[in-house]
């Protein structure tokens, strides 16, 4: 990435409220690697994903991708990236969406480690007796109304193009160019 | 979703060659640490950190939204848990999960996936923080929040949920340009010999003050105080330099002489200065546009409330 970068935290950052439902809160971050880069957090602070109902956390991934698409729709992005950053010491629970184009400059990629056997061993042991706690103590979010049921529920992607949505979607980029199709003629 | 023939028959041609369909049904072995009947996590090959994960659905989509609901819900419905779990497991600082979704965002895969990175401090990974120094715009922010409101209320007419009453947006962003406020400033002698003189005061009383924050929410306080600070230096050494030179009067008389027709001080300039910023903030179905940009007769009409709100910006300092 050649943006300057540094390790404060992206919270902080973040001012303007954009969007705020009563599980989701979407602001716009100052120290932002790309223009139109959001940040979505639960309403009050929250240490980890974890400690927030099942119910909430998808919401707010929900949300995350509502706002991929937004940036999409509005920047006329050619991809997203959401990063989440969760099960933090000192940070609160937050997850990040930022537009990207080709040639934008930013670059994510990590240098691969090549770890010993051993560790790779010793790493799988440890998180997966981890893993069995999951599913154990989560909060039982309240159940649904009959009408959002998981079987009838849409998948998110249907809300791209909110028809009956209060002013429609202002759009930057030509309504023929469609996301779902562009992207899956080019991923390889 | 219910997608068109032709991305269906797309997709199953890419799950015929996909490695990760393949370790999700167990025919490519991988060091897995988690799985249920939908889901499945596994070591990543080239981790970025020990305990880098990858967290799946076994379903094989290309991007985010052409996931089905139900696997969206269960693989985000324990993305936190598994979060705190590879946390403890490596007793890391924290973890990022990183979604690169479509070509452009680096996305390498074909089939949608997490990775789950545990983050220390001095890790090298601190791209992942996605900080930077951009500047946002107001303005597409703005249209961001917009069409974000639009997508959810959407959503929610499609997935009503108890816990949700519609309602309207939260008061617009009101944020204004780095040359606006340069502007608003320009026309307010006094602010701006505020902002000269006691650039820290100035600081206190925007982060003291909501309406404010909002204001430079998206620019730097930093950047205008250095703007007329870096003015009023080269104004000084031009007028010290006259002086010597000319005999001239005093600074302020030669800057106001000097200055554009514009920045003088003009007492009627202020609010139009600002009408003029706020019309171009405006959301485009505010009803009070037309209000606002029609200041050409401010007195034959009473002002509305927000326009009344805007000439009284500089006063809130």
């Amino acid at each position: 990435m050649t943006s300057q970068t540094s390790s404060k935290s992206s919270a902080s950052a973040d001012i303007a409220i954009l969007y705020q439902d009563e599980k989701a809160v979407v602001r716009g971050t100052n120290h932002a690697a790309a223009i139109g880069q959001v940040t979505i957090t639960p309403p009050t602070d929250t240490g980890k994903g974890a400690d927030l109902p099942r119910e909430d956390i998808i919401h707010i991934y929900t949300i995350a991708n509502l706002a991929a698409t937004a940036l999409f729709e509005t920047l006329g992005a050619g991809g997203t990236n959401i990063i989440a950053t969760d099960a933090a010491l000192a940070e609160t629970f937050s997850v990040t969406v930022l537009p990207r184009k080709e040639g934008d400059g930013l670059d994510f990629r990590w240098p691969p480690k090549q770890l010993p056997p051993e560790d790779m061993d010793e790493a799988q042991k440890k998180i997966k007796s981890e893993c069995l706690l999951i599913g154990k103590k989560r909060v039982v979010s309240a159940p649904k109304p009959p009408a959002t049921t998981a079987a009838t529920a849409p998948s998110v992607a249907e809300e791209q193009v909110p028809d009956e949505a209060p002013g429609g979607i202002q759009r930057m980029r030509s309504p023929d160019d469609n996301y779902l199709m562009r992207q899956l003629n080019r991923i390889p | 979703m219910e997608l068109p023939d032709q991305v269906k028959k797309s997709i199953e041609e890419q799950k015929k060659q996909c490695p990760f369909c393949k370790i999700a049904k167990g025919e490519i072995q991988a060091k897995t640490v988690y799985e249920d009947e939908h889901i499945i996590a596994f070591l990543d090959i080239n981790p970025a950190s020990k305990g880098h994960c990858i967290l799946m659905p076994r379903e094989h989509y290309p991007i985010l939204p052409y996931m089905d609901r139900e696997d969206f819900e269960r693989l985000f419905g324990i993305a936190g848990e598994f979060a705190e779990a590879v946390q403890k497991a490596t007793i890391a600082d924290k973890v990022q999960l990183f979604i690169a979704s479509g070509y452009a965002a680096g996305q390498m895969s074909n089939h949608f996936l997490i990775h789950v990175i545990p983050r220390n401090k001095a890790d090298g990974l601190d791209m992942l923080n996605a900080t930077g120094t951009t500047t946002q715009d107001a303005e597409s922010l703005q249209t961001i929040g917009r069409n974000i409101l639009a997508m959810a209320e959407s959503y929610f007419k499609r997935n009503p949920a108890s816990w949700h009453k519609p309602r309207e947006a939260p008061a617009q962003v009101r944020t204004f340009t780095k040359e606006q406020v340069i502007k608003i400033v320009e026309n307010n002698p006094q602010l701006k010999e505020a902002i000269i003189k006691t650039p820290d005061a100035i600081k206190q009383q925007i982060d003291s003050n909501e309406q404010l924050k909002q204001l430079f929410s998206t620019i730097s306080i930093n950047d205008i105080i250095e703007h007329f600070r870096a003015e009023a230096g080269t104004l000084s050494t031009v007028a010290q330099e006259a002086a010597e030179t000319d005999d001239a009067g005093d600074v302020v008389d030669d800057t106001t002489r000097d200055a554009p027709a514009d920045r003088r001080s003009d007492e009627q300039a202020a609010p139009q200065s600002l009408e003029d910023a706020s019309s171009r903030q405006s959301p485009p179905d505010d009803d009070s546009e037309e209000d606002l940009t029609d200041d050409t007769h401010p007195d034959d009409k009473p002002r509305s409330k927000e326009e009344v709100n805007l000439d009284d910006i500089a006063d809130l300092f």
